[in-house]
């Protein structure tokens, strides 16, 4: 849950603000505005006859030709939407899908000798280059906690005539980190909709899809300009790609371009033509940069690095990343790449046998109407310092607190709440993957407390009673989730340890660290 | 959102009221925009405030005296006109018909974790349906990434006003997802 509010940025920029910006038309009114206003009082205010500057005419004539021009340009990118769309509406209004396949032109190999720029540019605009696109890849990921993840990606997608596509991610998770070993997910979308499929709860989403009009080209100055902290939340900068998920670090590789190459001094042409599956590629190879390895926490896993493109389409067909010993960390390899090649449209047609809609398992919980005198002393969370500072709050203020002391935690939101005399502490804490996290909260055994939804999940089987640096515990797995709930007692205190993605008894090994915050040394 | 950059951007103090103002609207615009829209969720009118906010700006420049950043007098201003706005009788009686069916696919990378889109547009929702003054210090602070100080100064409310109405929206919206699958 926590998790959300780390990801708040990325979340809403590729959501619900994905299309809200502030464009060339926008500026270009404000101006407008600003000149009539000030014509107006050129009228009204005599004496400024002479101290209207010359620059606000200049202005006005710049911005007027800028915005013929701009116009223009607006003019010819909307025709292209507008043929977009007449497209679109002649399917709209044609529902059934012609089964004819659609005919892309044949792919040719390119031997032609390439720049280093030239290389980027195509990266960065694979888009282009390609109408139809088929393959499967795996990719397998070492994180900076030692995880791992595998993933094998399935695909079929045509971005010309008929739009659509279908993807199949099949996941193998490492259990130990992620609490469960397999997920296999499919993506299928076409013109009017997108639907996704989930294999673990065999249910399934679907939602309206929206093309993206066509983007201007992506020079390498404007990817590498763009901040790594912002590579992922300003996909705007970015050229335009349907809306796949895995098969898109190969296919529309803009990120990974973005950050990888940035840094042009860094990084090489090592051949500039290996076949490989039929393909003619170009191998780039390279060291990170120091920058790149610290923002995006490849410390210990990545310091060099191999990229093969596909030198026709610019497609990322395959990569791999080093560690300072050259042992290989990361990879994405692929089984089979086609461009370029007929794909039927049923293709981008779900089949939903044995698929249902999400239920909502919302229960409806009783909410104690003494709530309502619970205060809020102090909170923070996500920020470090902020965090901190409560939890020195609730040292000094609550003497029964507990906190957790294992290595592979870390802090993630501390809570300072009253009910009348009665203080209340609420922690939690996150592993250093940040996909498990521990909720705890310590309180006065007569104390009313809040309901919430992560304190009162459905309790399955019971652990034995067992006492841990003075608590007696009580230890419930969670029945709907990966996770544990554990109930505490020392004299007239309770405490509450719940978890998230971690097993009952791995729950159980954790509390050894939970001790008393009088035994820490403060810093 | 753990890794923060709070560095002010500087603005040359030599340019004309002109250069400013392109200046600002280049830097700021799409910010400006994007914090009207998490206040009006109307795409137009976000777009008709973040104008009237450079308007604004232009006819006030002279009298900004640098005691804030550039960044905060307009989100200033924008938060006000939003709060205008939203208290106008015309925006009250409009029936609000733009809802979110947009989503965009991300890319898996080494050093990214994959999360559903639609859990994603779920969250995004949820969070533009909290109330107006609980979805504001969620969107300053965790989307904006300011400070409890800086948002204080912003929405001219006590420190402790802001911190209890953060600890509130969070519990509003973890309410509010009960029930949705929680991936982190």
């Amino acid at each position: 849950m926590d998790d959300i509010f780390k990801k708040i940025v990325q979340t809403m920029n590729e959501t619900v603000l994905k299309d809200i910006n502030f464009n060339e038309k926008n500026q270009e009114n404000v101006r407008q505005t600003l000149h009539k206003r000030n014509k107006k009082s050129f009228h009204v205010k005599r004496k400024l006859n002479y101290l209207l500057p010359t620059v606000i005419t200049l202005l006005f004539f710049l911005g007027t030709s800028y915005f013929i021009i701009n116009e223009l340009k607006i003019l010819s990118r909307e025709e292209k939407i507008t043929g977009l769309n007449k497209n679109n509406e002649a399917i709209l209004q044609e529902p059934k899908i012609d089964p004819h396949l659609s005919i892309s032109p044949e792919q040719k190999e390119s031997y032609e000798e390439m720049t280093k720029k030239d290389v980027v540019a195509k990266l960065l605009n694979t888009v282009d280059y390609f109408h139809t696109a088929a393959g499967k890849f795996e990719e397998y990921s070492l994180f900076y906690d030692d995880s791992v993840s595998t993933s094998i990606i399935e695909y079929k997608l045509s971005l010309k005539n008929e739009i659509g596509g279908y993807e199949k991610v099949t996941t193998l998770f490492d259990e130990k980190v992620m609490g469960f070993k397999e997920s296999i997910q499919e993506y299928i979308y076409n013109n009017e909709k997108l639907w996704s499929k989930e294999s673990l709860n065999k249910t399934y989403q679907v939602q309206d899809y929206q093309s993206e009009p066509t983007r201007k080209v992506v020079t390498p100055e404007e990817a590498f300009n763009i901040k790594l902290k912002d590579v992922y939340k300003e996909n705007i900068k970015f050229r335009e790609r349907p809306h796949i998920t895995a098969s898109g670090t190969s296919l529309f590789p803009y990120e990974i371009t973005s950050i990888y190459l940035r840094n042009m001094e860094h990084w090489e042409i090592e051949k500039q033509n290996e076949e490989l599956l039929g393909h003619n590629t170009i191998v780039l190879f390279g060291k990170m940069d120091g920058q790149v390895v610290e923002r995006m926490k490849m410390k210990g896993t990545t310091d060099t690095f191999r990229f093969w493109v596909d030198k026709d389409t610019g497609i990322l067909m395959k990569y791999e990343t080093y560690d300072k010993d050259g042992k290989l960390t990361s990879y994405l390899h692929p089984e089979r790449l086609d461009v370029n090649i007929p794909i039927d449209p049923q293709t981008f047609v779900p089949n939903l046998d044995g698929y249902h809609l999400p239920i909502n398992t919302r229960k409806k919980v009783n909410i104690d109407p003494r709530e309502v005198d619970i205060e809020v002393v102090d909170y923070a969370d996500a920020i470090k310092e902020d965090t901190e500072d409560v939890l020195d709050l609730l040292r000094k203020d609550i003497p029964f607190l507990y906190e957790f002391t294992h290595s592979k935690l870390s802090l993630f939101s501390a809570g300072y709440e009253k009910y009348k005399a009665y203080k209340q502490a609420y922690l939690t804490y996150i592993f250093e993957n940040e996909s498990q996290v521990i909720y705890v909260r310590a309180y006065h055994k007569d104390s009313v407390i809040r309901t919430l939804s992560d304190f009162n999940r459905e309790k399955g089987e019971q652990l034995e009673k067992f006492t841990l640096n003075g608590i007696e515990w009580s230890g419930y797995e969670i029945t709907d989730l990966l996770g544990a709930h554990f109930i505490g007692m020392k004299g007239d205190y309770k405490y509450e340890v719940v978890s998230q993605d971690i097993s009952l008894q791995d729950t159980k090994e954790l509390l050894k660290s939970f001790k008393p915050s009088n035994d820490h040394k403060k810093q | 959102m753990l890794e923060q950059e709070r560095k002010p951007v500087e603005i040359e103090s030599n340019l004309s009221r002109e250069e400013k103002l392109e200046w600002l609207m280049k830097e700021y615009g799409d910010q400006v925009a994007r914090l009207a829209f998490t206040y009006l969720k109307q795409k137009q009118l976000s777009e008709d405030i973040a104008q009237e906010v450079f308007i604004k700006c232009y006819e006030n420049l002279d009298s900004f005296r640098n005691e804030s950043s550039y960044k905060t007098w307009l989100y200033r201003i924008t938060v006000n006109l939003c709060k205008d706005k939203l208290r106008s009788w015309s925006f009250r009686h409009i029936i609000l018909t733009e809802f979110f069916t947009k989503t965009k696919g991300t890319n898996k990378s080494p050093e990214m974790e994959l999360v559903g889109l639609e859990h994603k547009q779920l969250i995004a929702e949820k969070i533009l349906s909290l109330p107006v003054k609980y979805r504001e210090v969620i969107i300053l602070y965790y989307y904006e990434e300011m400070s409890y100080n800086q948002i204080s100064t912003l929405l001219d409310l006590r420190l402790q006003t802001i911190k209890s109405r953060l600890h509130r929206a969070r519990l509003l919206l973890k309410k509010s997802l009960e029930g949705g699958k929680i991936n982190g």
